[in-house]
């Protein structure tokens, strides 16, 4: 009897080894492709800015939240180019909360330089030590993308 | 009669420890296996040969989705890298003294107006793009195949959806005049692409008001600054047992669904135009 359950008890954990193996390379799999498309939308805003922002629109930029933001539908049509700042950033958002899990993002300005974080729910790594969140949790990863744009 | 050789043979015997023949103890009976132990065993090995198997198929679910996603992160790659460095190089002029004019180096042909280095023209769910280029003095400077451009030599390059859902980059070389040469190479940058649709930012130079998803083509004075392009990449091989419906939100146009086995990802990118020039 002794030998069946030693058996027995064998299988279960070889069993549950490679169940947490296979998680654990999903998890990564998609840590992955979410970073890839952290990096993606990072450098999306900073390129847009970096086209049509100015020191009249450059605080509409300046957003911070976790939700996709409304802007001007300016498709065929022309806009100034607040309501093109405007544009962008309702773009950027429903872009990043359509792609990331659980997504917040914050852009400010330091001088000319714009500084756009972004976070979502994922494998925390080491590349979070100079997030502008200040409160993230272990689960949470961060990426934070510079550029001078003024 | 053994008993009696035994017995003889056993005269022989000086101590306890000596080893005895094997008739005094034989060999133990064996006790086999009732049914009831043997349709324990069985039912507990085909659970486990089941838990095995389920177990397997869900490694290898997970190692054909981890293969496609890194494939398209992969082909995501390649398709914005070209491009990007497409659009960044699109009306790269030779700088040479007492040289022609912008409107003349990048002169008016069936797809742009003169001066016009970069334009898009969309049929249904894909977004061609259109640029040109010179080559420089040193002729560095290389087209999506990788060839080099002679100097002076106006480039055109066509990035563009094929039936095969391939994303192909088209090259026309010109040396002079508006006469369009036939497309001498097509080379593939990525596969799988089925969607792509580009949203152009362009200001007029008039009436410095921006707009977005231009269609006036042959406007000289709109120069576009920036491109939104989004590519919708479909799996090379199914990833689930079972139909799944599947929507992408897309800017500017209606979501893109599917209900099939294949796994499908968004890409999106915005690029800016660098070399916008004016007239003169």
């Amino acid at each position: 009897m002794i030998e069946v359950i030693i058996s027995l008890l064998l299988v279960t954990v070889s069993a549950l080894g490679i169940l947490a193996l296979n998680a654990h390379s999903t998890r990564e799999v998609a840590h992955l492709k979410f970073q890839n498309q952290a990096e993606a939308l990072g450098q999306q805003l900073l390129m847009r800015a970096s086209i049509n922002a100015n020191t009249a629109n450059r605080d509409v930029y300046a957003v911070s939240g976790n939700t996709a933001l409304q802007g001007p539908n300016c498709m065929n049509a022309t806009c100034s180019d607040n309501e093109i700042a405007n544009k962008d950033i309702a773009d950027w958002t429903q872009e990043l909360t359509d792609a990331l899990p659980n997504s917040s993002y914050q852009a400010q300005w330091n001088q000319d330089n714009l500084i756009v974080a972004i976070k979502w729910q994922g494998i925390a790594k080491s590349n979070n030590t100079n997030c502008l969140f200040d409160n993230l949790q272990p689960n949470e990863s961060c990426r934070t993308y510079v550029r001078k744009i003024l | 009669m053994y008993e009696k050789s035994f017995k003889y043979n056993s005269n022989k015997y000086v101590g306890p420890n000596t080893m005895k023949p094997y008739l005094v103890h034989p060999p133990r009976q064996s006790a086999g296996v009732t049914l009831i132990e043997l349709m324990i065993a069985s039912t507990l090995g085909i659970f486990i040969l089941g838990f095995i198997f389920v177990m397997f198929q869900s490694t290898q679910a997970s190692k054909i989705l981890s293969t496609e996603i890194l494939n398209i992160q992969q082909n995501t790659n390649n398709a914005f890298f070209a491009l990007e460095n497409g659009i960044q190089h699109a009306g790269f002029e030779s700088t040479v003294l007492n040289g022609p004019s912008h409107n003349v180096r990048f002169p008016a042909t069936q797809i742009f107006a003169a001066g016009q280095i970069i334009t898009t023209t969309t049929q249904g769910d894909k977004t061609d793009i259109h640029l040109r280029l010179q080559g420089d003095e040193l002729a560095s400077l290389r087209d999506c195949a990788g060839q080099r451009i002679a100097p002076e030599t106006l480039t055109n390059m066509t990035y563009t959806l094929n039936d095969q859902q391939e994303l192909i980059c088209a090259i026309q070389r010109e040396t002079s005049g508006t006469t369009a040469l036939p497309i001498t190479e097509e080379v593939i940058l990525a596969d799988n692409i089925v969607f792509m649709k580009v949203i152009d930012i362009a200001k007029d130079q008039n009436t410095l008001q921006t707009q977005t998803a231009v269609t006036n083509q042959a406007n000289p004075a709109l120069k576009t600054l920036g491109m939104h392009i989004q590519l919708i990449f479909k799996s090379h091989n199914p990833v689930r047992y079972k139909a799944q419906a599947k929507e992408i939100n897309l800017l500017g146009q209606n979501a893109f669904e599917a209900n099939d086995r294949y796994y499908y990802q968004k890409a999106t990118r915005f690029v800016a135009v660098k070399n916008q020039r004016s007239a003169s």
